[in-house]
């Protein structure tokens, strides 16, 4: 459903992403890892035609990103890293706006909010201006906006950073709830993450993929702490 | 331009929002009757025209209108919430 296609990105002399390709079918939950500076959020963006790669393309259920842009955004669901939201709106305000830019038809447009409001537990602060939330908040207000739409594809920038470890587990059953028929990518860099929630794995550094498996996989070779900082540093050469 | 329209009416809420439009709303009507009465001459001249009204406006609209408008993309960019709108 989602396919990235050899996705390179350069700033400059610098390779952010260097030739990254997977897919993710329906029903699987990608964990995309790495360092700081490896290039998750770059890939982000440019599968969602925010940043137009060097070269590459991403595909999203048959949409090419590049060629057919609306096709393709309509059909996913975008947590951008930090869960930006327009700080002088409320919830209530945002989503009403996000469901007008989705085009979700006007009569159905006040259930939807409600059901999603009700998902991620938005009641309590649904008239509070978005700038007053605690970050938990904040972070389930970008994800009410990702998935207003019923997305079938969902990329989520670190969804849990920055969240309380209740909020964590909450934010974790949420997507484990949606991953049924969704396919879900989440980047992140907590690894116990990985073991709890994704049915595979990728870990990249540097801009390329270093290794692509199960957690199951990533766990047979020992401590995923050590798995993790092998395979970054380039101790081990990991590809399988 | 469905879209456009959406946009544009979330930007003007959110100008109402804060106090921002009061505050600019005020000093419009302030500066626009200041400079038609005190600098237009709108009396003096002893003619019935708006030319001293309307006149200033050019004025007013170079300094007004960036003040207000220029923060937009600036803003979208710094809180991140470009990304919702690529």
């Amino acid at each position: 459903m989602l396919e990235i296609r050899n996705l390179t990105k350069h700033f400059g002399p610098l390779k952010a992403v260097d030739g990254i390709s997977f897919r993710v079918d329906r029903g699987e939950v990608l964990g995309f890892l790495g360092p700081n500076g490896a290039g998750k959020s770059t890939t982000m963006k440019m599968a969602t035609g925010f940043l137009t790669p060097t070269s590459g393309t991403a595909v999203i259920c048959g949409h090419d990103i590049q060629e057919d842009p609306l096709g393709a955004k309509r059909r996913f669901g975008y947590l951008p890293e930090g869960a930006p939201a327009y700080p002088d709106m409320t919830p209530a305000g945002f989503l009403a706006f996000v469901a007008e830019v989705r085009d979700i038809p006007a009569e159905r447009r006040a259930q939807r909010i409600q059901e999603v409001v009700e998902l991620v537990h938005l009641e309590k602060v649904l008239h509070q201006r978005v700038e007053t939330l605690s970050k938990g908040f904040k972070r389930r207000v970008g994800l009410a906006q990702a998935i207003l739409h019923d997305p079938d594809v969902l990329i989520l920038d670190e969804p849990t950073d920055g969240l309380d470890p209740n909020q964590k587990h909450e934010m974790r059953l949420l997507i484990k709830h949606m991953a049924k028929n969704k396919a879900i990518v989440l980047s992140t860099h907590i690894l116990e993450e990985v073991e709890a929630v994704c049915t595979r794995a990728i870990i990249i550094a540097r801009g390329k993929v270093l290794f692509d498996g199960t957690p199951a996989e990533l766990a047979e070779r020992g401590p995923l702490d050590d798995v993790f900082r092998r395979i970054t540093t380039g101790a081990e050469k990991a590809l399988s | 331009m469905r879209n456009t329209l959406i946009i544009l009416k979330r930007e003007l809420g959110g100008y109402f929002a804060t106090p921002v439009a009061y505050v600019f709303i005020v000093i419009f009507l302030v500066l626009s009757g200041v400079l038609t009465f005190f600098l237009g001459g709108l009396y003096e001249g002893e003619q019935a025209t708006l030319q001293g009204f309307f006149g200033w406006h050019p004025w007013l609209y170079l300094f007004l209108i960036p003040a207000i408008s220029m923060r937009l993309w600036a803003e979208e960019r710094k809180q991140g919430t470009i990304e919702r709108c690529s």
